[in-house]
């Protein structure tokens, strides 16, 4: 079975233990990025990524963009959005719909 | 007993008391440009010692740890009585269990959240609650273990682990203070049955919680009767304070259920709970003799590395000074 896994500075994803989603505080960009490596080829389909880890990660969010699996999401921390996630979901749409309708 | 047993140890900690960090210090932790700055000042406290270990804000926790393990090896160092700080560090114990038994039955590892301060090293309590051998625990220690087990394995709740084994350790707690027979403790861990007893109800009320629900989660052997709680689980918070108006914690349920009808949140409780027990062992800073300042030195401590914990989170996540003061607990100095 496929897993869910979030990675992000430990106070905004902690909260994600109490429904179940596997939890990985990281602080630096190398760590990061390791982290999310390992999981992409440990069986986890979708990864919830915090915009301020992601922020300095483009290159490897964007080589698995390319794969099936696993999907990354964007999500804001509890420090406020960068709006790089959303900017990310109307990408996605334009692509999908040909127009951006949102 | 012998109140001039103590003289040593507490003319060592009146020396030790003075090298707790003050207000004015933990002002300039708060008002630090980041989470680094802030760390730094802890170099001038008794805190430089362990920060040689970390390379990083974020590795905190590391520092409070090695901190608090330091103060309860100092406290046996000097305490004349073992007894006496058994009862605070039992505190340690119980959460040990509690992890262990989680770990066992949910077969997942959970070590890394293990506090070796206990009376029991937390390596033999391992072994003896892998192998189910209680010989060498104390009977209501035991007793806690055993019965909470059946309880787990019979809804598989994991929850009831902690409501059961806090019930057992603070009724460990309450009877090692009884042996030791210091009024001053007992009545601190009164104070405190009270003040966890007050939280529990502020929150099954916001939970909407059934009656049985209360019945096992309020603790026994507080100043307040149980029915006192029992009683009141269909008044309003506001009632509840109105009906303690003759105790001693009316002013502090005023102001928190005040904030609690605002905003819904219990933060001025725990804060206001914390600064009452802090009063109360504030009374013991002119004591030389007795066990009370031993005590009062510890609660000083423990609060201190809980003050250093709110400004480090904050200060990490980048919360407002004014917040991070407003929710700073009461210092000893």
């Amino acid at each position: 079975m496929y897993k869910i896994a979030v990675v992000g500075d430990k106070d905004s994803v902690l909260a994600f233990k109490a429904i179940g989603v596997e939890v990985f505080p990281v602080i630096e960009t190398e760590e990061a990025r390791k982290t999310i490596d390992r999981l992409a080829s440990n069986n986890y389909a979708v990864i919830f990524v915090t915009e301020q880890v992601a922020k300095d990660l483009d290159e490897t969010i964007e080589r698995y963009n390319r794969a099936l699996l696993p999907a990354i999401i964007l999500i804001p921390s509890n420090q406020g959005s960068l709006n790089i996630g959303l900017q990310r979901i109307k990408d996605n749409v334009e692509k999908a719909v040909g127009v951006n309708i949102l | 007993m012998d109140k001039l047993i103590y003289t040593q140890a507490i003319s060592r900690l009146k020396v030790l008391e003075t090298r707790l960090i003050e207000r004015t210090k933990m002002d300039r932790m708060i008002d630090a440009s980041s989470a680094e700055e802030a760390m730094k000042i802890l170099q001038e406290s008794e805190y430089s010692i362990h920060l040689g270990k970390i390379k990083r804000a974020e590795e905190y926790e590391v520092v409070l740890k090695d901190e608090l393990k330091r103060i309860y090896s100092l406290m046996y160092e000097v305490t004349p009585v073992k007894q006496l700080i058994d009862i605070m560090s039992l505190r340690y114990d119980y959460h040990n269990i509690k992890v262990l038994l989680k770990a066992k039955e949910l077969k997942t590892p959970l070590d890394h959240l293990l506090i070796d301060v206990g009376t029991i090293p937390t390596e033999k309590m391992k072994v003896y609650l892998e192998n189910e051998d209680y010989t060498d625990f104390n009977p209501i220690m035991r007793e806690g273990i055993e019965k909470t087990l059946i309880r787990y394995r019979n809804d598989l709740d994991p929850q009831m682990i902690d409501i059961n084994l806090d019930a057992y350790m603070y009724k460990h707690m309450v009877s090692q203070a009884d042996e030791l027979g210091e009024g001053f403790i007992s009545k601190f861990l009164k104070i405190s049955i009270d003040l966890i007893n007050l939280k529990t109800m502020f929150r099954v009320k916001k939970q909407n919680k059934e009656k049985d629900f209360l019945e096992t989660v309020i603790l026994q052997g507080g100043i307040l009767d149980k029915d006192v709680f029992m009683n009141s689980l269909n008044d309003s918070m506001d009632n509840l304070a109105q009906k303690l108006s003759y105790t001693d914690y009316y002013n502090i349920l005023r102001l928190s259920v005040e904030d609690y009808l605002k905003t819904g949140k219990i933060n001025t409780f725990e804060k206001l709970s914390d600064d009452f027990i802090m009063e109360y062992i504030k009374k013991s800073k002119f004591m030389s003799f007795g066990p009370e300042p031993l005590l009062a030195y510890l609660t000083a401590k423990e609060t201190e590395i809980k003050n250093i914990r709110i400004i480090m989170v904050g200060k990490l996540n980048k919360v407002a000074p004014e917040s991070i003061r407003e929710r700073l607990r009461e210092t000893y100095v």
